[in-house]
């Protein structure tokens, strides 16, 4: 167990630089000339030259991709372009922003999507059936920008209930702070308005799949009845890809959802890369994907790790 | 935990969320909505509204612009003298004038801040400001360190001489470039001023969140005493989505946004009267052609064509809800040469018809597909569109290309034969000081750095100098008017329209006024929130 854990450990090193260097590559390709974005599109050349001296942007490009390697290796990821803060502070600030709502997320997402896929397997070929899959069909199929927009009109906008957006003022940690709660739903809601419909079906199918064994009739015949043969013994059974799904989700959601955090305008960690984008802040789009594709690969290990707790056949 | 306790928390959490909706009622704090975080702080270095809209309440000039017009009237400098060869200018600086961190400011920082702005490696981006100042461009060069244009003769005394007679002098020391900073703050090799600037303006900077939020407080010392119940603190939110910042503005959280989700104008208008501003800025949006090579180069018939066959009317009205003016010119209204229904640049299907057919292209035939640049976003989508059936009704083959437009600019500029010859490209410009100099020479003279599609005309760049140097401003207007003619009958842009501001302010924000120059030029300061 600790030496797969090891193993799995030490590959993230090959994975990781491979993920750092294609987007260096990406960045070092994309049109437009970084120091021209940085100081205007109206600045001299001779000012050009001065910003790109700065940065060391007229290096070479194999030398420039050997700093970058050379920082990576002492986990340095090097100073924002625009705000001139070390970019480790700016992704962990935004992971940190972003956690809480991939948590809330996840957790919504999860009670939602078991509780519609156990309904659906349980009264499956019904109409609670045919209701239960129409739901998660729409709520893969609308897209997240418009599901939040809507969220916004209805509970902020008419009912006055939640605030429109942004971060709110909870309590501070150190120079963190905690989401506001009330700000915490409408983007939760939005994220797990998807993820629940695709949870959704892949606990139908699990289930459907699973009751069909020989031991739930076994149970069935002793008398238990289907609720609780399908709560007891089906559904402990049927986890594991639930819990693939829940946990892929969960990591992607730490990746941050853009599109979700600019309705919402959350100061997360995708914020932080999209803003870096637009003004090509090389060095914090090179670290938050670094960053990202990490925690992806932490997250993939803690799944993997779960399925020997869930089943104990992988522990052997 | 079991399922059935996981509800309950759930349900207790959301129980104790709905209580708690509201955020603290700020104190007299104007909530500022802007689209993207401010590429920099520093005067020297900013060059767009995104920037300008925190630098101007910051920092003050010797002088600064009466709010709501292109007018110049006295700041940190009390009075001042031009000589009457109109080379010399003498400022009488106010007593008692103190910067953020508390010292008083003396001729010295103001002698400082001018050589700041024409010195390369503080990365600025005036020295075309100070094109007129003696001695900038072998200071800027590095070919002296003594700046001879600008002199402390006492603590109270600046002399500013220029090499030729410049109307428009004191429109730049009125703009960013005329910034006045402090030197032991500003010549920290660290660059701490780039995160906290300091100056002698309204308001100082407070706190930022990068990315998140700016805060900025009312400086207690500014030689300006604050209205009764003035704003005291202004707190910029960086809100990227315009269709949220209005749900914030509606829900009571902004008092200020700018920029709605397309076709919501109208009814915005409607629906908040006493919210609505509109007013026109110093702004023009075109269409510049590549005049690098090929036929946009070689044929003026081929570009009048296309500068009469383009329906300005109609993309105003309809797709810009009138937001903006229908630009029958170049310069704006409200810039000094400004001559009402130009004719030279009217719409005119017949007649670009025909001027195509004695260029050569009757019916469009004989010229290759036009591309046409632009980024992407739904008004400037549409906007495209519009002019490509408009072209397509003379018989021109239009194809719209929408990159990443900064980068294609940049390649515009330095490759331009990398660039298709027939390319037709989107642009605005806005005056970086309200003079037709600044606004023909950068986007018309072969060094103007707003000029990305290389035009080069010596008779009008020959007349740009000449009514650069005019120091009778009658006279001076009537040359700028006649450059303005000569550029519309060359059709060496396709005007389309001058730009307005739209924004919401809540009426509890009063004594607002417009600025020409964007929403940077509004005085805060001088305003009140009776909250």
């Amino acid at each position: 167990m600790i030496a797969l854990i090891v193993r799995r450990l030490l590959w993230m090193v090959p994975a990781v630089w491979a993920a750092a260097t294609l987007v260096w590559i990406f960045m070092f390709l994309i049109p437009g000339d970084p120091a021209r974005i940085l100081a205007g599109q109206r600045a001299d050349e001779e000012v050009l030259e001065r910003v790109r001296a700065e940065w060391g942007l007229d290096r070479p490009p194999a030398v420039r991709y050997g700093l970058f390697l050379w920082k990576l290796v002492h986990l340095d990821f090097g100073t924002s372009y625009v705000y001139r803060v070390p970019v480790s502070e700016m992704i962990f600030r935004g992971l940190f922003h972003t956690f809480f709502l991939a948590v809330a997320a996840t957790a919504l997402a999860l009670l939602v999507g078991l509780s519609l896929g156990m309904l659906s397997a349980a009264r499956g070929g019904t109409w609670i059936d045919g209701a239960a899959l129409a739901l998660s069909t729409a709520s893969i199929s609308l897209p997240t920008f418009w599901v939040g927009m809507m969220l916004i009109l209805v509970f902020s906008s008419w009912l006055g209930w939640l605030p429109v957006s942004g971060y709110g003022d909870g309590p501070g940690i150190g120079s963190l702070r905690l989401p506001g709660l009330a700000h915490l739903v409408l983007p939760s809601i939005t994220l797990a308005f998807s993820s629940s419909g695709f949870l959704a079906r892949v606990t139908r199918a699990s289930l459907l799949e699973e009751s069909t064994q020989e031991y739930v009739r076994a149970a069935r015949a002793r008398g238990l009845s289907a609720p609780a043969a399908l709560a007891r013994h089906v559904l402990p059974n049927s986890l594991l890809p639930i819990v693939t799904m829940a946990g892929m989700n969960f990591g992607s959601l730490l990746g941050g959802a853009i599109v979700t955090e600019i309705v919402f305008n959350w100061p997360g960690v995708g914020t932080v890369i999209y803003h870096a984008l637009h003004s090509r802040d090389l060095p914090v789009v090179e670290g938050g994907a670094i960053a990202m594709t990490a925690i992806f690969l932490l997250v993939n290990l803690a799944v993997d790790i779960s399925y020997t707790v869930l089943d104990p056949r992988i522990r052997r | 935990m079991s399922l059935k306790r996981v509800l309950v928390v759930l349900a207790l959490a959301l129980a104790a969320v709905s209580c708690s909706s509201e955020g603290p009622a700020p104190e007299k704090a104007l909530r500022y909505r802007v689209r993207e975080p401010a590429p920099t702080l520093d005067p020297f270095q900013a060059a767009d509204d995104n920037s300008l809209v925190y630098i101007y309440p910051i920092f003050d000039g010797l002088v600064e612009f009466v709010p709501g017009t292109v007018d110049v009237r006295p700041a940190v400098a009390e009075s001042w003298t031009l000589s009457d060869d109109h080379l010399t200018y003498t400022f009488k600086l106010r007593p008692g004038v103190r910067f953020h961190h508390g010292r008083e400011l003396t001729a010295d920082d103001v002698v400082y801040s001018v050589r700041r702005a024409l010195t390369k490696d503080a990365k600025s981006l005036k020295r075309t400001f100070f094109n007129a100042l003696k001695g900038a461009a072998e200071f800027w060069d590095g070919a002296t360190t003594e700046l001879a244009g600008v002199v402390a003769s006492d603590p109270r005394t600046v002399i500013m001489t220029l090499s030729y007679p410049y109307e428009a002098f004191l429109s730049v020391l009125a703009s960013e470039a005329g910034s006045i900073v402090p030197k032991e703050v500003y010549s920290d090799p660290a660059g701490g001023y780039l995160s906290h600037p300091v100056g002698c303006g309204p308001f100082m900077f407070e706190s930022a969140e990068p990315g998140v939020s700016v805060t900025l407080t009312r400086f207690a010392g500014h030689w300006k005493s604050a209205p009764r119940d003035g704003i005291q603190k202004i707190l910029f939110r960086v809100i990227e989505s315009p269709s949220t910042a209005l749900e914030e503005y509606r829900a009571g959280t902004l008092d200020f946004t700018q920029e709605f989700p397309p076709g919501q104008r109208t009814r915005l208008r409607q629906e908040m009267p006493d919210h609505f501003h509109n007013w026109r800025k110093l702004q023009l949006f075109y269409l510049e052609f590549n005049h690098a090579s090929g036929p946009f180069k070689e044929k003026r018939l081929l570009r009048q064509a296309i500068l009469h066959a383009v329906d300005k009317e109609f993309i105003v009205k309809t797709l810009q809800e009138d937001k903006d003016v229908v630009a029958t010119g170049i310069i704006p209204p409200a810039m000094l040469g400004h001559t009402p229904g130009q004719p030279s640049a009217r719409y005119d299907p017949d007649m670009a018809a025909d001027l195509l057919a004695r260029a050569g292209y009757p019916g469009g035939k004989g010229l290759p597909e036009i591309i046409y640049h632009t980024n992407d976003s739904m008004g400037l989508r549409l906007l495209a569109e519009r002019v490509q059936s408009d072209l397509a009704r003379i018989g021109l083959k239009v194809s719209i290309k929408m990159m990443d437009f900064g980068a294609f600019l940049a390649a515009l500029r330095t490759n331009p034969e990398k660039v298709p010859a027939l390319s037709l490209v989107r642009q605005a410009f806005y005056a970086d000081y309200p003079d037709p100099d600044n606004f023909l020479t950068e986007m018309l003279a072969p060094s103007g750095s707003g000029n990305t599609g290389h035009y080069d005309n010596p008779a009008l760049t020959s007349q740009l100098d000449a009514a650069r140097r005019e120091p009778d401003h009658l006279k001076r207007e009537a040359l700028y008017q006649g450059i303005e003619k000569l550029a519309l009958d060359d059709a060496a842009i396709v005007p389309i329209y001058w730009m307005g501001q739209d924004i919401l302010l809540r009426p509890e924000v009063g004594g607002f006024t417009g600025s020409p120059l964007g929403l940077f030029g509004i005085p805060w300061e001088e305003m009140s929130l009776n909250r």
